[in-house]
Formats: structure tokens, sequence, C-alpha cells
């Protein structure tokens, strides 16, 4: 109760009060001499009026004082009223503190009280982990798996494969490297490596590992692996090369087709002569003419060297069905390239008025894939014959020009040219093409240049060139 | 009674084997090369029979026959086109060709059919 400033500042303000008709009354009976008896202070109170008034005081200050007092409080009660309101706001914010922190820090310190409080046990820790966890020894025996690699390798629970080897789990393609992986890291070795799997019911998994070596407490050294199942993504990533492939194939077709479709026709060039030459001699025979020796057998030289003919112009369409991409790299010689090249293209340059000019020693030998530089040479002269078939003078040419050490140049030039900077800036991207809708899908310089590049050469544009010129690099050396 | 034969051919050994036909069948045959060429020679003097391939440098066999077709000082001549590209038949509606010979042909169903057409002429 006394704590409360209201009645303590009234009791303070009464007693302080009562000092003042006290003090009054005893310094004038001092001064008048009167005793300090209840008769001598009554004869002062009845003597001075002025002690009426005095007398009110205890009254006047302890009201003053309540008023005081009362005001303290409520001042008192509102500043505690702030001071919880603070404390109140103080907590809130130390639980939005931590639950903005990242996830991972509140399930650490979560597992910490769990595992503090004897609730979590590494084991199980180990079986949700999403991973498989694994502890093989040098000679491939399982020692450990958690719940995830147990399902992976489709087995019912530890301890019917504790044990037992792990290569016999690997695809057998994958097992040499699976071994030698393991006792390397055994010997002390850390990395990481990507092989399939077939489990104890026969599904085919892609697995990822990654392995470092552990001491055991009597000195053997185990391999400790965190693997992952891979097989979605080595799946996409084969869809993904099988479609790169079929792209490939797609552009080769169309740069090669354009081609071939008159190559078929032009077969049946050579083949008048073979039949005509023979049926010329066929007719004077059948005539019972004689004819002279040397012109029989300058016919039958022209049947031959004719049927040769017929021969190269079918190598050249080996381009169309030959499988390029598991063809390696041979050192082959470029002017064989250009000519199988011309042979293909040449007809079709031929019928449309196109002069076509080749200057390629017989010396310069490239390392590279012949039928993917073929390739890239014919969507080159492709696209040269349809810039220059309607000029007045149209013609193409392919050269050997000086190149850095270690390539071989090939200048691919026509009589055109380019000069829009837009074109020259933008030709060697993706489905750019200044072709109508229809005639060109805009892959050819693109996908060249992406071939040039896997074989370790280039392909550029020479803009420095007074005509249209480009350039293929290719390696003249293994790389 | 002697034939002017005009033959239009790019290839070498081909104009040649129809040179050697229409010499046995007894007719004056002449080559020419593409066709500006066959038009210089048409010039000169009027054929009888043309026979053209149809792709050659400088002026192909399509342009060939249209010119011939109109130019009436040239009319009159009877036209053959000799191909290996039979797709290309389609281009010759509208053009007075009597005959295509496909590529390769044979010498003597040939020797057989251009006797029988001279001997109309």
């Amino acid at each position: 109760m006394l704590r409360s400033a209201q009645v303590r500042y009234t009791l303070i303000g009464v007693l302080f009060g009562f000092c003042f008709p006290l003090g009054a009354t005893l310094l004038d009976a001092y001064l008048r001499g009167l005793p300090w008896t209840r008769s001598g202070l009554l004869q002062i109170q009845a003597d001075q009026p002025l002690l009426w008034v005095i007398d009110t005081a205890p009254l006047f200050l302890g009201l003053f004082a309540l008023f005081a007092g009362r005001r303290q409080d409520e001042l008192m009660a509102s500043v505690t009223e702030a001071l919880e309101i603070n404390t109140q706001l103080e907590a809130e914010n130390r639980e939005l503190a931590v639950a903005a922190r990242a996830e991972p820090d509140v399930r650490e310190e979560l597992i910490r009280t769990a595992v503090g409080e004897g609730q979590v046990r590494l084991g199980d820790m180990l079986d949700t982990t999403p991973s498989c966890f694994k502890i093989v020894d040098r000679a491939g025996a399982l020692l450990f798996m958690n719940r995830r690699g147990l399902d992976l390798i489709e087995a019912e629970d530890l301890s019917s494969v504790f044990g037992a080897n792990v290569y016999d789990l690997v695809e057998s393609s994958h097992r040499a490297k699976f071994v030698s992986f393991n006792e390397r890291v055994c010997d002390g070795e850390t990395g990481s490596l990507v092989f399939e799997i077939v489990g104890l019911n026969g599904t085919r998994r892609w697995m990822e590992t990654w392995a470092a070596p552990h001491q055991l407490p009597q000195g053997e050294r185990v391999q400790v692996a965190i693997t992952n199942d891979i097989s979605e993504r080595v799946t996409v990533q084969e869809q993904v090369e099988r479609q790169q492939r079929e792209l490939r194939q797609a552009q080769k077709l169309a740069a090669v087709g354009e081609f071939a479709a008159g190559l078929g026709h032009e077969i049946n060039n050579p083949l008048a002569i073979i039949s005509g030459t023979a049926g010329l001699l066929v007719a004077e025979y059948a005539d019972g003419e004689q004819p002279e020796a040397d012109r029989v057998r300058q016919d039958l030289e022209k049947i031959e060297a004719t049927a040769i003919r017929i021969r190269n112009i079918a190598d050249g369409l080996k381009v169309l069905t030959r499988e390029d991409d598991e063809s390696p790299r041979v050192v082959v010689n470029l002017s064989e390239i250009v000519r199988q090249t011309g042979e293909l293209c040449e007809p079709l340059l031929r019928s449309n008025g196109v002069r076509f000019e080749v200057d390629v020693p017989d010396h310069l030998e490239v390392v590279t894939n012949p039928v993917q530089v073929e390739q890239v040479l014919m969507n080159l002269i492709s696209n040269a014959l349809h810039a220059v078939r309607d000029l007045e003078d149209p013609w193409i040419s392919v050269r050997a020009g000086p190149a850095d050490s270690g390539l071989v140049r090939l200048r691919v030039t026509d009589a055109g040219h380019l000069l829009d900077p837009e074109v020259i800036e933008r030709m060697l991207d993706p489905f750019f093409t200044t072709k109508d809708v229809g005639e060109g899908t805009g892959l050819g310089l693109s996908v060249s240049r992406a071939l040039m590049e896997s074989l370790g050469g280039l392909l550029t544009f020479d803009g420095a060139a007074e005509n249209t010129t480009f350039c293929i690099d290719i390696p003249s050396e293994v790389t | 009674m002697s034939r002017r034969i005009l033959i239009v051919e790019d290839e070498a050994p081909i104009l040649a084997i129809w040179e050697r036909i229409f010499t046995r069948l007894g007719h004056e045959p002449m080559g020419a090369t593409d066709g500006v060429a066959a038009l210089q020679a048409l010039r000169d003097g009027p054929f009888d029979i043309l026979i053209t391939d149809l792709r050659m440098p400088r002026m192909s066999g399509f342009e060939l026959l249209e010119i011939v077709q109109d130019d009436p000082t040239l009319q009159g001549m009877e036209m053959f086109v000799c191909s290996g590209f039979v797709d290309d038949r389609a281009q010759l509606d509208g053009l007075r060709v009597r005959r295509v010979i496909a590529k390769p042909f044979q010498v003597a169903e040939e020797l057989k059919y251009f006797r029988e057409v001279l001997a109309d002429l």
C-alpha cells in the first residue's frame, strides 16, 4: 500500500502540515513564558486567532501532496506499461530473427537440440540421407550401406548384403574401372566416378560417386563414398546427344542433298557415253562392217575411262551414307578432300553455268575427319552457288591459303561481294538466313562452324578479301 | 537427200556419238557446246533438225528452245531434247519439242527412229 506514491505523499504532506500549528503554538508559549501544558497550549490557541488559520496547514498540504502523488502514480503506470511493451517487442524480434535465418540453420539447431536430448542416432540420420552412403574395403567387400543405398542395389537390409562383393553389382563393362577406382581410393586418393550398376533385381542405374579414403581403427584403409542415382540425367544427356547427332545428320543431308539430287542424273551422261559408244560399235558390226582396229581400241578405252568416272561420282555419294560420327580423324591429303567434293558439286555448278576453279597443291596433309570437312566445303559451295548463279560471270574457287602454324587453310571465294554489315555480323549465327522461307534453315554456316571447331579447326569470314571469301582452317598435326 | 542437223551438247563424247549416228545415216551433223554457240550456228544457215541438251553453261537448252520458237526466221525445224534430267520435262510444256530422248539411250533405237523421221521430212 505504501508503494503507492499517492498515499506516501499524502502522509508526508499531512505530517509536514502539523509542524506549522505545533511550531507556532510552542514558539508563542516560549515567548510568553507559559507552561507547555494542555491548558497553557489551549490558552494560546484561544488567544491567537491566526493560529486557526495555521491549524488548517495539515489539511491543505495533505491535499496538495495527494494530487502530486496521484500524478506521480499515473506517470509511473505509463512508464511501466512502456517498459512492458518494449520487453514484449524485444522477445518478438528475437523470434523473428530466428525465423528469418536460413532454414538449414534452424534445422541444424533442431537437430542439435534433438541430438543433445538423445532423440537422434547417427544411423537413423544416415538412413534418411537422400544419397547412398557406403563403406567398401580394398577387396570390394561391403562394410556398411545406408537405406538409400540398399534401395538402389535392391537389397532387403544390410545384413543380407554385409560382406558381399560390390564389384558384382557393377555393370560388367564398367567393372574394371570401378575396381581400379576403389583400389586407388583405398591407397589414399580422393575422387569421383560415373558408372552403371545392375541391381539385385536386374534394374540398371547410372551412378555418380564421390569417394575418399578412411582409416579404420585397426589400420586398414577403406573407401567411404557418397553416391547418387544420375540415371535421369544420363538419359536426358543421351537424348540431347542423339538429337544433336540427328540435327547434324539432317544438316548434312540438306547440304549434300542439293548436290546429290543432281548427281543421280549426272550419272546418266557418262552412261550415255558408254551405251552410245558401245551401241555404235554394235551397229557397225551388225551391219557387217569391219571398223578400224585403232578406232575400236579408242572406243573401248573411252568406255573404260567413263566407267571409272562413274565410280568417282559414286564415291562422292558416300558422304551421304557414311556414319561420320564414329569415323576417327585421319591423316589425309587436302587436295583429295577438295577433289571428292568437286566431283559431287561440279555437275550442279556446271548446269548453272558456274565456273569452278580449284588450286590446292598435292602435298598438303591434314589431320581431320574428311567426310565432315567435305560437308563443310559443300555447304560453303552451296551458299556460293546461291549467291552467284544470277551474276553475269559466275565463278567459285577453292584455293589453299596461308594459315597459322599447325593449320592448313582453304579459301572458298565466289564472284559475289558480301557488303551488308548486318549479314556479315550475323551470318555465322544459328537460324540466320537470307534465303526465302523453305529454301534454307539458316543452320548451314553455324553447324559448319561448330563442326570445324569440333575438329580443332576454324571457319571464318575474310572481310578484307575483294570477293566473298570464307576460310576453313584444318589442323595439319595431331592435336 | 542430205539433211543438216544441229546437235547442242556440252559433253564432247556424247556430241561425238550423235555426230557418228547422223553420219551413219548419211546426213550432215554439226555440233555446238552451248546455247550461245547453237544460236550462232543457226544464224549462219538453216537446219532441218535440232537436238539439244537442257543443262549447259552460258545458255541452257530451255532458253535456246524459247528463242528459236519465237524467232520467225527459224521456223520449220524439228526440235528434240536429249537429257539425263527427265524431271525437267515439265518445264518443256509450251515448247514445240517433238520428243524427249532420255540419257542413256540405245544407239540402235535412235538409228531406227531418226532414219524414219528423216525419211518423212
